[in-house]
């Protein structure tokens, strides 16, 4: 996040607290989204791996089904398993991308509005929405 | 329980025995991953058809997957659709002639395959298209214009996350020993169980793979700096 934001904040007589939480934090929290996501839809797969020391998860319960049917239809068990983490997967994607979508709210990208919502003024269309426009003015933006 | 270290360095050369299997399932998988992968980046550049959404079908589902389900799916896959195809004819064979390694080298290269497709996508796109253009203004065909102007370049930004994603398939091949293929982690535990000194084989066993790793780090480093000799006599 830009040094500026911060001197803008600052400027408008917010202390270092209120900066860091009301205009700092939410566009650090915007860039470092994707990453995170990332991160957390690893460890979610990465949790397969429990069951080698016996936590009884997804996987876990999957060899426990085939034990029982002493190791009959482990295909079809095994769609099953990599069907339920590709769904939870997929809805885990889902709401990170709208959850950035969400914290991108005042953030606009060079040629990233549709022409008709476009500013009149070109300056204000490049880098962060500036720290003193509330969210009443990026809400008229979109 | 103590660690006996008289015997974990005895047991180095037992599991170092093992070592070239796990390097062997890395390469073989890298390299049919790398061919995958740049089968699927042509498909989706080009958009051809039917198989550009194949693609992204199969990549959001290797993705969308962990590796251990992956070597499952395939392990008993493979053998579901051999013993189908084998009652269908008739043959007189069973799924058990299938060698384990093939199970593990099919796994491995179709998850290198899926997360190599991005890596190469992005490497080729780095570089401008102007460089095509500019190759078939002296007459090089496509075919020759990949091959001469485009990949070189390409490789110079593809090659770290090549070597990231060969890190990552040696100390993927870990899973291997879910379908029977003894690399450093199987041979461990093999060893383990014959005295219970999980510990200290453990132990050799992470050792292993960091000294691996450690060697393969720093051969990417040199790769990357010879494939970067070009570029930097145009800086100079």
């Amino acid at each position: 996040v830009d040094k500026g934001q911060q001197e803008a904040a600052f400027s408008v007589g917010m202390g270092s607290i209120q900066a860091l939480k009301r205009i700092i934090f939410p566009q650090a929290f915007a860039i470092a989204l994707p990453n995170l996501g990332n991160t957390v839809i690893q460890l979610f797969k990465e949790t397969s791996l429990a069951f080698i020391i016996g936590v009884n998860d997804i996987m876990g319960e999957a060899q426990l089904i085939i034990a029982r049917g002493y190791g009959v239809k482990q295909f079809e068990t095994f769609i099953a398993v990599s069907l339920i983490y590709w769904g939870i997967c997929i809805a885990m994607e889902k709401s990170f991308y709208s959850l950035e979508k969400m914290y991108k709210k005042g953030h606009k990208e060079i040629g990233g509005l549709p022409r008709r919502n476009r500013p009149l003024i070109p300056q204000q269309a490049t880098g962060y929405a500036i720290a003193v426009a509330s969210s009443k003015d990026s809400k008229d933006n979109h | 329980m103590v660690f006996d270290i008289q015997y974990a360095i005895k047991q180095f050369p037992v599991i170092l025995s093992a070592a070239p299997m796990t390097l062997l399932i890395a390469s073989v998988s890298m390299s049919v991953g790398i061919i995958i992968g740049f089968f699927i980046t042509i498909c989706r550049m080009y958009r051809v058809p039917i198989l550009n959404h194949l693609a992204l079908f199969y990549i959001s589902f290797i993705r969308g997957t962990p590796m251990i389900v992956q070597i499952y799916v395939t392990f008993f896959g493979i053998q579901f659709f051999f013993d189908a195809i084998v009652k269908h004819y008739g043959w007189n064979v069973s799924s058990s002639v299938i060698p384990v390694i093939l199970y593990a080298f099919a796994a491995f290269s179709l998850n290198a395959g899926a997360f190599l497709s991005e890596t190469i996508r992005s490497a080729l796109s780095s570089v401008e298209a102007g460089q095509m253009e500019a190759a078939y203004s002296v007459g090089l065909s496509t075919v020759q214009a990949m091959w001469r102007i485009i990949i070189p370049q390409a490789l110079v930004s593809a090659l770290p996350n090549f070597g990231n994603a060969f890190l990552l398939l040696i100390k993927g091949s870990s899973l291997a020993f879910a379908v029977m293929v003894v690399e450093i982690l199987s041979k461990a535990k093999i060893e383990a169980g014959a005295g219970y000194n999980y510990t200290e084989n453990f132990v050799v066993a992470s050792v292993l793979y960091w000294m691996i790793c450690f060697v393969f780090e720093k051969v990417f480093v040199f790769l990357e700096n010879w494939v970067k000799r070009y570029k930097r006599e145009i800086t100079l």
